[in-house]
């Protein structure tokens, strides 16, 4: 291969090569020498370098030429024999020498996953919990981000840090789970036969105790988050009537589940399980018999105190019946057209008589859902169907 | 409505089967070109109805439901011109006309107008939807049918004027507790002023209102008198228009006049107002404090008679974290909705597939669908989705097609 550029080719070679030299040139970035002399001498001018010489040239690193790791290698030709400038370039000799002190390339073997058996013990592979091993896995897997535009699969196994991220469970195959339960057998009791059934387990144990304890190697063993005690019961396994239910709900606030009728009680004050414990039960016992006390001050309570839609204590529930007792004045005194379910009103002078008719009773049901359902498009409709027969009749 | 023909303009036919121009058919294919021939008669384009010739809101029936009218301009300026969204005054302004679809909600308060008996308590309208689902629309369109049947329009477009941004405040001379706002209640007054111009020449009033020592307005004097005193004398606008309001209920009562109280915003009547205290600026005025408020919600009551009462609940007043629903128990909360009970709930949808068709076909029409992919079928579809039908966003959709 020879080379040059065109410009340098009024110069003689060795200027054009030495000038390249001389030059910084940044890694990576090569030229390709070329031989001139034929244009030289027939006075010329030199065509500019074709784009397969260009692409010789820049396959040529300059920085590593400078040093001596690549040598140009320039046709053989008598009329110009190769010079080597003293610092840059290398005698053959020490090249050789170079080649020769290379290694042999190693002998890889194979990935383990490669070489298993498909009869071999997973669990002895992967005895316990392990970042993911890629040459341990022994199927395909493949995790990582693919960008929109590219049309690629995620990245397979080998080297992936995002398989390494992740959590796996290869160290609780049912295998793994077989060992471990048969390991801790020998410390187990039979469970009892009559307590199979889960319902049978809720109505005999209504009290479930909910504590942890923590196993590590360090210089002590207490661990401070094994005070906590937690406790959970069925509302339905106490005994209360529709006032202490009430108040009890009102007592315990966010602890009672609506939706699984489950109350958890927390404790983590005192410094001991057994204390923490205790306490729960003192809560439990205590919140019971307070529930079920009646207050004087209890009498008091208006709408916005009440868990449950309290029909005689709505405030919507007066302004229906002042609505209606204005619209019977109306009819009386200035001979209106009241709606029809309206017309038959007996006497407006009582509200109790009022209420019980058929529309109001309507009303309030649709008022009670709308409390109790939340407000939605539907009920909001039966609401408006219902207000419109009141008010307007139709 | 009898003559369902002449109130309904076609629109020109588009589309249509290219097949039919071919004319050197060989044989072999011919029978094809039969089948294509009877598959694109039997799928001829529908024979468009998107617009109704009757521009009087009475009229209105349900067979103009989903059709659009042509609001005339004097119309517009007096009912639409405030309190709509700008997106609809620019579209007048490129479509170079008004028009308003007709739609359910507004019919179905129609009905019940008209079948009101009107010396009962007034009912009380809410109207809840989704942002940009044509409240303000609808409630323009009552304003406009009850305008036409002769009624008083008490409107007020937005709260925000009175209660976050006004330009002055003063401690109310009527009542020390309270606050005015008089720079926005003359402009309110003069907006009254306008929108009611052909009604107010004949009221008379009836009650004697003592400004201060040496001001007062006689009972007997008119209405227009009064007005223009609070426009002149802003110091009084606050309490001129509480007068006015209270002359309203009490003439509507009477059954001298009939008043139609629209409210755009309601909810905010509950919040907080954003005024500081005279007396202690790190404090804000609640609302009941502002006069305004305080007369506005003495016409939310049905303690009078001799109208109706609209108001429409929107998260845009609401505080940031009350935006989550539009449903008017939850933007009202709990002392409102006992303040209106019993009301009308009054759900203004997004277009119905019908409505939303007859919209496209108005847009077309009006060359803001413009681009040939907006005619097709498939592009239709597609503005539908991602507007999903909702009238302001089928506008913000359609302006790129």
């Amino acid at each position: 291969m020879a080379a040059s550029i065109g410009s340098f080719s009024t110069f003689s070679k060795w200027t054009c090569i030495s000038q390249l030299l001389g030059r910084n040139y940044p890694i990576g970035y090569t030229c390709i020498v070329r031989h001139c002399s034929a244009n030289a001498k027939e006075n010329k001018k030199p065509a500019s370098p074709t784009p397969d010489e260009v692409r010789e040239w820049k396959k040529i690193n300059w920085r590593a030429y400078a040093t001596g790791r690549v040598r140009l290698q320039v046709p053989e030709d008598p009329d110009f024999p190769v010079m080597l400038i003293p610092g840059h370039s290398v005698l053959p000799q020490v090249l050789e020498k170079r080649e020769q002190a290379k290694r042999p390339p190693m002998k890889l073997t194979q990935p383990r996953y490669r070489r298993m058996l498909p009869e071999q013990d997973w669990t002895d592979v992967w005895p316990t919990a392990h970042t993911f091993k890629w040459s341990v896995v022994p199927f395909p897997v493949r995790q990582g981000f693919v960008k929109p535009t590219e049309s690629a699969l995620p990245r397979e196994k080998y080297g992936n840090a995002e398989l390494m991220k992740i959590p796996n469970f290869l160290h609780l195959t049912p295998q793994h789970v077989q060992k471990h339960c048969a390991a801790i057998k020998k410390f187990c009791t039979p469970w009892p036969k009559a307590l199979e059934d889960d319902t049978v387990c809720d109505k005999h144990f209504p009290l479930r105790v909910i504590t942890r304890d923590y196993v590590a190697d360090g210089p002590t063993m207490r661990d401070p988050r094994a005070r906590f005690v937690t406790i959970q019961l069925k509302l339905s396994s106490l005994k209360l009537d529709e006032h202490a239910k009430d108040k009890f709900l009102k007592l315990v606030g966010d602890r009672y589940n609506k939706e699984t009728d489950v109350l958890t009680l927390e404790a983590d004050r005192c410094p001991v399980r057994k204390q923490n414990y205790e306490y729960t039960l003192y809560l439990l016992t205590a919140l019971y018999h307070e529930s079920w006390k009646q207050e004087p001050w209890e009498a008091d309570q208006t709408e916005v105190d009440m868990i449950k839609f309290e029909w005689p204590l709505t405030t919507a529930k007066a302004k229906v019946l002042d609505t209606i007792i204005k619209i019977k004045q109306a009819q009386q005194e200035k001979g209106s057209k009241v709606p029809k379910i309206l017309e038959d009103l007996p006497d407006t002078s009582s509200p109790d008589l009022i209420e019980k008719t058929e529309i109001i009773q309507e009303y309030k049901e649709v008022l009670s859902e709308l409390y109790e359902h939340g407000e939605d498009v539907h009920q909001l409709e039966k609401y408006k169907n219902t207000t419109k027969k009141l008010l307007i009749g139709l | 409505m009898g003559d369902t023909d002449s109130c309904l303009e076609k629109s020109p036919k588009r589309g249509g089967c290219k097949f039919h121009t071919c004319s050197s058919l060989s044989s072999a294919t011919q029978s094809s070109a039969e089948a294509f021939r009877k598959a694109s008669e039997s799928q001829k384009p529908k024979i468009s109805v998107f617009r109704t010739s009757e521009s009087n809101p009475v009229k209105h029936t349900l067979a103009h439901s989903g059709l659009y009218y042509k609001v005339e301009s004097e119309e517009y300026n007096r009912y639409m011109k405030a309190g709509q969204h700008e997106k609809l005054h620019k579209m007048g302004i490129a479509f170079n006309e008004h028009c308003v679809m007709v739609r359910e909600p507004a019919l179905e308060i129609f009905e019940c107008i008209r079948a009101t008996d009107l010396s009962l308590p007034a009912i009380r309208y809410i109207i809840y939807g989704q942002l940009g689902a044509g409240k303000s629309v609808t409630l323009a369109h009552v304003m406009s049918f009850c305008g036409r049947l002769g009624w008083f329009v008490v409107h007020v477009p937005w709260f925000e004027r009175f209660m976050k941004y006004p330009k002055e405040v003063q401690v109310s001379s009527h009542n020390k507790d309270r606050v005015d706002t008089p720079v926005e209640c003359a402009e309110w007054l003069n907006y009254f002023k306008e929108m009611n111009a052909h009604l107010i020449p004949e009221v008379k009033l009836q009650h004697t209102y003592v400004w201060n020592r040496r001001e007062s307005t006689e009972a007997g004097a008119s209405l227009s008198e009064l007005l223009e005193y609070g426009a002149s004398r802003s110091k009084y606008a606050a309490d001129v228009m509480g007068a006015v309001l209270k002359e309203l209920r009490v003439q509507s009562s009477k059954g001298i006049l009939k008043t139609l109280v629209a409210l755009d915003g309601v909810n905010a009547l509950w919040l907080p107002s954003k005024i500081s205290r005279i007396d202690n600026r790190n404090l804000k005025y609640k609302p009941d404090e502002l006069t305004v408020v305080h007369n506005l919600k003495k016409m939310l009551t049905n303690d009078w008679s001799g109208g109706a009462i609209m108001s429409i609940v929107d998260t845009r007043c609401s505080p940031v974290d009350q935006k989550e629903s539009y449903m008017p128990r939850y933007l009202l909360t709990k002392e409102a909705i006992d303040m209106l009970e019993p009301h009308i709930p009054i759900h203004i949808q997004n277009y119905s597939d019908k409505e939303a068709q007859s919209c496209l076909e108005y847009f077309i029409d009006r060359k803001w669908i413009m681009k040939q992919e907006g005619l097709t079928m498939e592009g239709q579809r597609e503005i539908l989705f991602l507007s999903s039908q909702n009238p302001l966003e089928m506008y913000n959709v359609c302006s790129r097609w």
